[in-house]
């Protein structure tokens, strides 16, 4: 079986070939990608660091929005018992919670102390 | 093992961009894997074409190249996933090839061997398995060893051997009766 084998080859490559295969392999060369891997992992890793941060402090900024401390609507409440000789941020923190301004200026002081005390 | 210094001179070019490369790869190469190509396809003219892809697809993997250890083999391993790709293509297609291509020819001019034994050598090629062909393949048309064989393909020394031994007794007995 060798020797059948030694007596023959493979019908030899044709000499047009080169010059074809060859040309369109430089023309694909040249085309290839300009920026190295090393480059474009790189350039990858900065734009998906970047969209991350954006994500996370998008999201830092809504929970600051939900958490914020609630501004008192009524102003004029506050400014009233800022002239009962409270002080603003009392005021703000009495009306936050809840305490009504039942018209007696004493009940109302003794609540809040009360209130501050707890 | 030692890096010829074709291999040496390949890699300077890698590094630098240069499409002197392919000429160098081609000189040294492109015989080695077409008959590498014709002899697992059985066909001339598929080697002729995916020899062809394969150029094409070390150009736009020519950094990958330049950090391979072992170009020859590297270059063999990719020649051999596009020759597997087109059998399967073939396989799904269900192209059944009723005549062969005549891939194979006398060695010299006064060759003993008649038109009819290549015919038939060439038939019975066709029709051992794709592994065992290589190793044929690699024998006979690239004058490989053993050792040589198992380094390109990644298999050990025995391997290699054994599936040779076994391709040799298939076409010994497909060419028994007909030669």
């Amino acid at each position: 079986m060798e020797k059948r084998l030694e007596n023959i080859r493979i019908k030899p490559i044709s000499p047009e070939l080169k010059e074809k295969i060859l040309s369109a392999a430089k023309a694909k060369w040249n085309d290839s990608e300009q920026f190295s891997p090393s480059f474009r992992l790189a350039i990858k890793i900065f734009f998906t660091a970047a969209a991350s941060f954006i994500a996370v402090a998008l999201i830092f900024d809504s929970l600051k929005q939900e958490t914020a401390t609630p501004v008192n609507k009524n102003q004029s409440q506050i400014e009233e018992l800022v002239s009962l000789g409270i002080t603003k941020e009392m005021a703000v923190v009495a009306l936050n919670s809840g305490i009504k301004h039942n018209g007696s200026k004493e009940t109302y002081r003794n609540l809040l102390k009360s209130e501050s005390e707890l | 093992m030692i890096e010829p210094d074709w291999e040496k001179e390949l890699k300077k070019l890698l590094v630098a961009d240069d499409p002197l490369a392919l000429d160098l790869i081609y000189e040294n190469l492109a015989n080695d894997l077409y008959n590498y190509l014709a002899g697992i396809m059985c066909s001339v003219h598929d080697a002729e074409e995916i020899l062809q892809e394969l150029f094409i697809k070390i150009a736009e993997k020519k950094r990958m190249l330049s950090e391979a250890e072992n170009i020859k083999a590297y270059l063999l391993r990719m020649a051999a996933n596009l020759a597997n790709d087109r059998l399967r293509s073939y396989k799904r297609k269900a192209d059944k090839r009723e005549s062969y291509e005549i891939f194979i020819e006398s060695a010299e001019k006064d060759s003993s061997a008649t038109d009819d034994e290549i015919e038939e050598l060439n038939k019975a090629l066709n029709e051992i398995s794709v592994e065992q062909r290589e190793t044929v393949t690699m024998k006979f048309f690239m004058g490989r060893t053993f050792q040589e064989m198992a380094d390109l393909l990644g298999i050990s020394i025995n391997t290699a051997a054994s599936r040779y031994r076994r391709a040799l007794e298939e076409l010994k007995k497909i060419l028994e009766d007909k030669i």
